[in-house]
């Protein structure tokens, strides 16, 4: 992500928190330019040392899209929930694509090694199938989902999470222990 | 799961993940009783749970597929400043989409690097190189590149969007004529002419490169970009056949091209000869169904010209010459003729309009006379509109180009064009604004007037030359609008001395930090010239007090009118004083010579002051003669006793230290800025080409003109420190530093012994026109201070603003850089606030791993800008590395181009910086602990003068070093009173570790007495003062061996390789 950033996110979130729709527009290539830095930053670290750190890149594209002198706790949850639903939506769209891509072309074809490797590869969640079950967690505890969408797509700590919902970071903790038994049922059915 | 059960499976889900698996039955045969729906939700959700599951965020699942795409943007994405409108294409040479300025408010075409050209580090450096170097260019028909930027490592270019047809679609659609198809090979010729004029070659001449804008205007794309395009494309094999883009160029490739062989801008001839060819046949003689073939036909196949006019058939069987030695040498060449063909042919065209008009109205009618007269003003009037507005659109887009120059401090250019570009837009309103910032107000009087001005600008040549001065009027000279920048003045009337000053009207800014300069006003007396001895010049009287950092007094004195030495005395001056039997005349030996606190007679004195063979000279000469061909260098190795006997020789004296310091800087000096004799030095400055320092020895008396004092004297900075007249206790004050010291040694004086001498230390002369004149007394010893020890107890105080969270470093390695001796990476961690910090990594080779390092911090001259971080490191430490450790440096934030403050800091502010500083350094210390080929437990600390001081605090926070040297420190009693948690004073005590303070027993900058001694008493145990015959800075060959010494001591011997 370029240093320089024109719009003003404080700005464009307080709008947004004030029911301009408008500015979750410019919001929105922001989320995207943030995904796109993560996803280099994974490959690379992946190779290097096998460890993520997303929370971390999360705290500093908000600290670097932000004015650090300026941040305030309200626009700060704001921005992890927006970021949240959107990269949701977006890392599923991705899925979709990496799904094509691999039933397309090659995929019926592949030698015995490699079909394995697709195999084994898939003990990575199924994001369509977890994006379906989010939805129907939704419907029963509206917490809960919210919580996956801040861990799993937003990549935040349990603390972070608890900050961005204003909720205690005990309460997240047992919320999502219960959320992810329950997704990891729907999905395993 | 029914949902009126969800909080109570929830609670009870949870309750049971606290409990060990094995007791979690019983706790459930307890809690669910009988409710057995509520036990089998449970008990699915027990089972169900894995730790691990969603525990490793989304975005790596699909980072593979996010990262492979990044680059097709939509409308409406934003790169950078850019919001994406439309696709343009894609191509070999990657995507070009055209996209609209967010904060110019223009559109503007953004064109990527092709993916594998980007993954390939050298190449994109080249690219980087080219495309910089084209982005230079400006013409009206070259497409102007307005900046190189970068997305996720990708490098992309943002040019000019020009609307239009590309010739090669326009030849699909209909054949020229004649006279289009010459004003588009002119406009191309043109536009060569002028990328060749600035070694830029094209290579990938083609129709579809060159686009034609509805007004007939042409616009060459892609300058820079085709030799690297053409190199990753031509080295993966497998697109020499597939790709379609390499099809479309090959068939343009000259023969040495396609053979890959190096090309100049004669292949540009060729390519542009086919294109005209092409432009009139139809087609383009050499395409063929493969690569192969059509290779095959530029190589051996000659075109058929038979159907061109004669002249033209010329010119293009000279373009398409297969042996490029009988081409068209260079493109002027072919401008010139296709530009005198065109000229011609209009010419007969108005000829036999002409005709039309007079001799055969009868026969044509009058209908035809009408038509006649309409093609000639199309001709000539319609003619001449369309060039105008072909200018007209030239220069609104070079006032872009204008403010561009004057963003990155060209102002000499900026200007230049600015001035072009007004010819055809006078009002323009950015340029009116852009006026000030890029040009002065110069104002010059004399006293008498009439005297004639010349000035010479400070711009470089390709050549290191500098241009020619150029006259501009007489005296008085009232607000002629200059460029902005440095120039010299000079001032020349009949029957007087002339006067030569250095003008800048530059405002040195850092980021946003502006210091106001005046508007450019020289007023000079002139002085008949019977009056001003050759190479002196005259300096007025008045009150003067010192402003440099050292300050041997705070007094102000009276100084009388004197001529000052322009240069410094040369080795052939001296020789005349020898020549003369001077060192035997007792006339001259005035100054009482001290032995021991005691005097004795000159005739014994000069005994010692002998050249290598034993006569009496400089120390460095041999039979009383300097080294061949240093006429012109300073004389240097001699004593000040030897140059007061010289400057009696002379009539003049030595000066005193106001009077050196009037003639050097006029009192001009900002605190936190390194002001030179030339004014300001910025980091835009290249202080290599203003005065001589950090080099290998001295250079000739009157070199670096532009490096001029206020009076007109050259190396007052740099080349030798000079002797002055005052002593100070029992030595004498030098000033100005040496050619081995670093710049901002200007602003030092230190003090000699009078019979000391040095291939560093000379002196020039000053002439005293009147009686009065003050400031000639010995200057008082500075007091030595004395410094108590802190306690331990303050000390950890203090140090809990050090404290700093381990978040993670995010460390690579930039780039790798190999010499014969070692391996040079550079890197890239988090530091403190999250800011990025770049390091150098130096690994010597054959050495075994892992292995010993040590953490340098520079001097001073890298966070001022004077020289780069590497630069210091391939300065001091080549031995250390040699002889097989590790060094390790890091440039802090900015660095080279982080403003200085310029007010001094002093309180909450230094307590910040030194904190953001340190923790950056010792961020870098656990970046080196994550590597295994670096042995942390080995981890030596070697700091240079603002390095060794700012290492006081550091090796006290940290512990991790195993020993310290510090060399050239020193405290200035004032920084004692400095804010607590960033005072060197306290901190000083608190390093555990053995030390070494290695200090020039003549550092002007800390003097050893007064600023390091006090230092080091305080220091606590183990500690050792190695004293050494040198300035501030010891030189390599006394800095080398105590180092590795030290680190042999310290660290252990380096194992042999």
């Amino acid at each position: 992500m370029s240093d320089k950033l024109s719009p003003d996110i404080t700005q464009l979130l307080q709008e947004w928190s004030d029911g301009r729709r408008e500015a979750l527009d410019a919001i929105v290539p922001l989320v995207y330019d943030e995904l796109r830095r993560q996803a280099h930053h994974y490959l690379r670290r992946e190779r290097q040392e096998h460890t993520l750190q997303t929370t971390a890149l999360v705290n500093e594209a908000y600290l670097k899209l932000v004015e650090q002198k300026r941040v305030v706790w309200q626009n700060r949850a704001h921005f992890f929930a927006i970021s949240a639903s959107l990269m949701r939506r977006i890392l599923v769209d991705y899925a979709k694509t990496k799904h094509r891509v691999k039933r397309g072309g090659e995929a019926e074809n592949l030698p015995l090694e490699e079909a394995f490797y697709v195999v084994t590869d898939e003990n990575n969640v199924d994001l369509l199938a977890l994006d379906k079950a989010l939805n129907e967690l939704a419907e029963m505890d509206e917490q809960q989902a919210k919580i996956v969408e801040l861990r799993y797509f937003s990549g935040l700590s349990i603390e972070e999470t608890a900050e961005a919902l204003h909720i205690s970071p005990a309460t997240v903790k047992r919320d999502w222990q219960m959320a992810k038994a329950w997704l990891h049922h729907q999905l395993s059915r | 799961m029914k949902r009126e059960n969800w909080q109570k499976v929830k609670q009870i889900f949870n309750d049971a993940l606290e409990i060990e698996p094995l007791k979690r039955k019983a706790f459930l045969d307890k809690i669910c009783a009988n409710d057995n729906d509520l036990r089998h939700d449970v008990e699915i959700l027990l089972n169900s749970f894995e730790h691990d599951f969603l525990e490793n965020p989304a975005v790596g699942q699909v980072a593979d597929v996010i990262v492979e795409q990044p680059f097709n943007f939509h409308k409406g994405d934003k790169i950078g400043d850019y919001e994406i409108l439309k696709a343009l294409g894609t191509g070999g040479q990657g995507a070009v989409y055209l996209a609209q300025d967010l904060q110019l408010n223009r559109n503007i075409a953004i064109k990527f690097l092709p993916a594998e050209a980007s993954t390939d580090k050298s190449a994109e450096k080249r690219f980087r190189r080219e495309a910089q170097a084209a982005a230079a260019l400006s013409h009206p028909n070259i497409c102007a590149i307005h900046k190189i930027e970068e997305e996720e490592n990708r490098a992309y270019l943002v040019m000019q969007y020009i609307e239009g047809e590309t010739l090669s679609n326009k030849l699909k659609c209909e054949k020229l004529d004649l006279k289009t198809a010459l004003d588009i090979a002119i406009q191309i010729a043109d536009a060569l002419n002028e990328a060749h004029t600035h070694n830029i070659i094209h290579r990938d001449i083609k129709p579809s490169n060159i686009i034609i804008s509805p007004n007939k205007k042409v616009t060459v794309l892609d300058f820079g970009l085709a030799k690297q395009v053409f190199e990753t494309t031509l080295d993966t094999k497998t697109s020499l056949t597939k790709s379609g883009a390499i099809m479309g160029t090959a068939a343009y490739m000259s023969p040495e091209q396609s053979r890959g062989k190096t090309t100049d801008g004669r292949t540009d001839i060729w390519s542009l000869g086919v294109c005209l060819y092409e432009m009139l046949s139809g087609k383009n003689p050499f395409l063929h169904e493969s690569i192969a073939e059509t290779f095959a036909a530029i190589l051996s196949f000659e075109p058929d010209l038979k159907g061109f006019p004669p002249p033209l058939a010329k010119i293009i069987s000279r373009t398409l010459q297969k042996n490029v030695d009988k081409r068209y040498q260079n493109i002027k060449e072919l401008l010139s003729d296709l530009r005198e063909l065109r000229d011609e042919l209009s010419f007969e065209a108005q000829l036999q309009n002409h005709d039309l008009i007079s001799g055969k109205t009868t026969a044509f009618g009058w209908k035809q006379i009408v038509l006649a007269v309409a093609i000639l003003f199309i001709l000539t009037v319609g003619g001449s509109f369309y060039w105008q507005n072909h200018n007209l659109n030239w220069a609104q887009e070079n006032v872009k180009k204008v403010v561009q120059l004057t963003k990155e401090d060209k102002t000499f250019e900026a200007y230049d064009l600015a001035l072009q570009v007004k010819k055809y837009l006078p009002n323009d309103e950015s340029l009116v604004k852009l006026m000030p910032l890029i040009s002065d107000n110069l104002t010059v009087k004399t006293e008498p007037a009439g005297a004639k001005i010349y000035l010479k600008r400070f711009q470089p040549l390709a050549d290191g030359k500098f241009p020619e001065r150029e006259y501009i009027g007489q005296t008085p000279l009232v607000n002629l609008q200059i460029a902005r920048g440095q120039y010299l003045l000079y001032l020349e009337k009949e029957g007087f001395a002339p006067v030569t000053r250095s003008i800048s009207g530059r405002l040195p800014s850092y980021t946003s930090d502006l210091i106001w300069m005046p508007p450019i006003e020289v007023s000079a007396k002139l002085i008949e010239a019977e009056k001003v001895p050759d190479k002196m010049s005259f300096v007025p009287s008045g009150e003067y007090h010192l402003v440099s950092y050292s300050l041997p007094t705070e007094k102000t004195v009276q100084l009388g009118d004197f001529l000052v030495d322009r240069f410094e005395v040369s080795n052939a001056d001296f020789k005349e004083f020898i020549t003369a039997g001077g060192y035997h005349k007792k006339e001259f030996w005035q100054v009482p010579i001290l032995k021991d606190g005691k005097e004795i007679p000159f005739e014994k004195a000069v005994e010692n002051f002998k050249d290598r063979t034993g006569l009496n000279a400089p120390r460095s000469w041999m039979n009383q003669n300097f080294p061949e061909g240093k006429d012109n260098f300073p004389v240097t190795d001699i004593t000040w006793y030897e140059a007061s006997a010289y400057a009696k020789f002379r009539g003049k004296s030595l000066p005193t230290i106001f009077q050196w310091e009037k003639s050097a800087r006029d009192g001009k000096f900002d605190e936190g800025y390194n002001t030179m004799p030339w004014g300001l030095s910025r980091d835009a400055d290249s202080p290599d080409l203003l005065a001589n320092f950090g080099s290998d020895g001295t250079t000739a008396v009157d070199n670096f003109q532009f490096g001029m004092s206020p009076y007109g004297c050259l190396n007052m900075a740099g080349n030798v420190s000079e002797w002055m007249f005052n002593t100070r206790g029992k030595n004498v004050l030098v000033g100005g530093g040496s050619w081995g010291e670093r710049p901002y040694l200007f602003g030092y004086f230190g003090d000699f012994p009078p019979d000391f001498s040095s291939n560093k230390v000379g002196f020039r002369l000053v002439k005293n026109l009147s009686d009065k004149t003050d400031g000639s007394e010995p200057m008082l010893p500075v007091e030595i201070p004395e410094y108590k020890a802190s306690s331990e107890t303050d000390f950890k105080k203090w140090i809990t603003h050090y404290v700093y969270d381990k978040i993670p470093l995010d460390a690579q390695i930039i780039e790798t850089i190999e010499t014969d001796s070692w391996t040079r990476e550079k890197v890239s961690y988090i530091g403190a606030d999250r800011e990025k910090v770049i390091a150098y990594l130096y690994l010597p080779k054959n050495f075994p791993r892992p292995l010993q390092v040590v953490h340098w911090i520079p001097a001073a001259d890298v966070p001022l800008g004077f020289s780069s971080l590497t630069h210091s490191v391939e300065d001091f430490l080549p031995p250390v590395i040699k002889s097989g450790r590790a060094v390790f440096a890091i440039a802090l934030k900015g660095y080279s181009d982080r403003p200085p403050k310029r007010n001094d800091v002093k309180g909450v502010e230094l307590r910040k910086e030194t904190v953001k500083d340190i923790t950056d350094w010792r961020r870098g210390i656990d970046y080196l602990e994550t590597r295994n080929d670096i042995d942390i437990k080995s981890l030596g600390f070697i700091g240079l003068s603002w390095g060794g001081d700012k290492g006081l605090i550091l090796t006290a926070v940290e512990n991790r070093y195993v020993s310290a040297a510090y060399v050239g420190i020193g405290v200035r009693s004032e920084w004692a009173k400095w804010i607590a948690e960033g005072n060197i004073v306290n901190f000083a005590p608190h390093t555990k570790i053995p030390k070494l303070v290695v200090k020039g027993r003549y550092d002007e900058a800390h003097q050893l007495k007064t600023e390091a001694e006090p230092l080091f008493k305080i220091m606590s145990e183990p500690k050792r003062l190695t004293i050494v015959e040198s300035g501030h800075v010891p030189p390599p060959e006394i800095f080398a061996p105590i180092i590795n010494n030290w680190l042999d001591e310290t660290l252990g011997k380096v194992k042999n390789p």
